[in-house]
């Protein structure tokens, strides 16, 4: 009775777990051939640009070298970030973290202004706020002692 | 004793042997072509050199289109040059050490970089079908701002990459489509990915990479590029 209780256990467990696995794999897979037609145009355009020596965007528009629908081609994004460090807005970091999360903030984006500003008035709320808490808590500790 | 002394001349040699192999490949150069399809049904196409050197620990984009210039990542700042005019921007945290020159030359693209960083452990490794799986997840001070990290690995290299936002909430997917290999050096020539934003749509992206050439001493103005002094 034991080992067939053992048994049952272990068979529930071993499906359980890989029905836990199954379609990790899944997440990652893609259709490399619906990418290739996704990507086609912009391969085509690639090619045009190594066949005339790499004209500048506004040179191959001039000489009609690229078609009406490539006329709204942006340059490639920066992967520089221009925005919050860490992806957390300068107001938290300086709300929650206090002046070490303004210092953060100003190592991080370089000084940026905006950023900086925002991580100060974060750290002033802050500091307002955890000032307002404690001072609330103090009275209501001391109208309970009396 | 005799034992002893061929015992410690395996191990040295050993030892010499490993950091001798990671010392092998110190630069690299490539052709690249990025790709983009946009949300908004734009599109837009980059292209030129690339040029890493890892003891300098710049990239430098050498950009031939849409305009020639030059873009420069060094410490926490990338540099836009054109025309002597120099501007200068933040740069997303850790994107050197984990871009995919710095992984390559590093022997460190098979885990992303991960294996060894104070940002994330790992929590679990499984096996499914052809791939080999690892769950990262970021240490607890890092929790409450970053969210999981999954690594796939096939045929012994990196397959693919998974990024999660802290309320695990899928926001970017990489995929190594292919390889070249240079010498004993693995590197990827067609990386595809995905940006996915809250709204629901989604950006591509498709880094292609050619002509990939490895401690080359040529073009040393690239590798050790100095930002232009008036």
């Amino acid at each position: 009775m034991k080992t067939r209780i053992f048994i049952s256990t272990l068979v529930v467990v071993l499906l359980s777990s890989s029905l836990l696995i199954a379609g990790h794999a899944d997440d990652f897979r893609i259709d490399s051939k619906q990418v290739e037609n996704e990507f086609a145009e912009l391969t085509r355009l690639e090619q045009t640009i190594v066949d005339y020596g790499y004209l500048s965007l506004s040179e191959m528009q001039q000489n009609e070298f690229v078609s009406a629908e490539f006329s709204a081609l942006v340059p490639m994004n920066s992967p520089a970030s221009g925005e919050a460090a860490l992806g957390i807005p300068g107001f938290w970091w300086g709300c929650i973290f206090g002046p070490v999360g303004l210092l953060v903030v100003y190592v991080v984006t370089d000084n940026d202004q905006s950023q900086v500003k925002s991580a100060l008035t974060g750290c002033i709320i802050g500091t307002v706020v955890s000032v307002g808490f404690y001072l609330i808590y103090a009275l209501t500790l001391t109208a309970a002692t009396i | 004793m005799k034992n002893l002394f061929l015992l410690c001349f395996f191990i040295f040699s050993y030892a010499q042997l490993t950091i001798g192999q990671q010392d092998t490949y110190y630069r690299i150069k490539a052709d690249f072509t990025v790709k983009e399809i946009h949300t908004d049904g734009t599109n837009s196409i980059t292209m030129g050199q690339v040029y890493y050197d890892k003891s300098k620990k710049k990239i430098v984009y050498n950009v031939l289109f849409p305009e020639k210039e030059v873009w420069l990542f060094q410490d926490s700042l990338m540099y836009i040059i054109k025309n002597d005019i120099i501007e200068k921007k933040p740069l997303v945290p850790g994107y050197i050490d984990f871009s995919v020159f710095n992984l390559a030359l590093n022997n460190s693209l098979k885990d992303y970089g991960l294996k060894n960083n104070m940002i994330f452990e790992l929590k679990d490794v499984v096996k499914d079908e052809d791939m080999v799986i690892s769950f990262w997840k970021p240490r607890n001070e890092f929790a409450r701002l970053l969210g999981d990290v999954k690594v796939s690995v096939k045929d012994n290299r990196l397959f693919g990459v998974l990024i999660y936002d802290k309320d695990q909430r899928l926001i970017g997917k990489q995929v190594f489509l292919e390889y070249i290999k240079i010498g004993a050096l693995e590197f990827p020539a067609d990386i595809i990915s995905y940006t996915y934003h809250e709204n629901g749509g989604e950006n591509k992206q498709l880094t292609t990479y050619k002509n990939i050439k490895v401690n080359n001493w040529d073009e040393d103005l690239f590798y050790n590029y100095a930002i232009p002094v008036h």
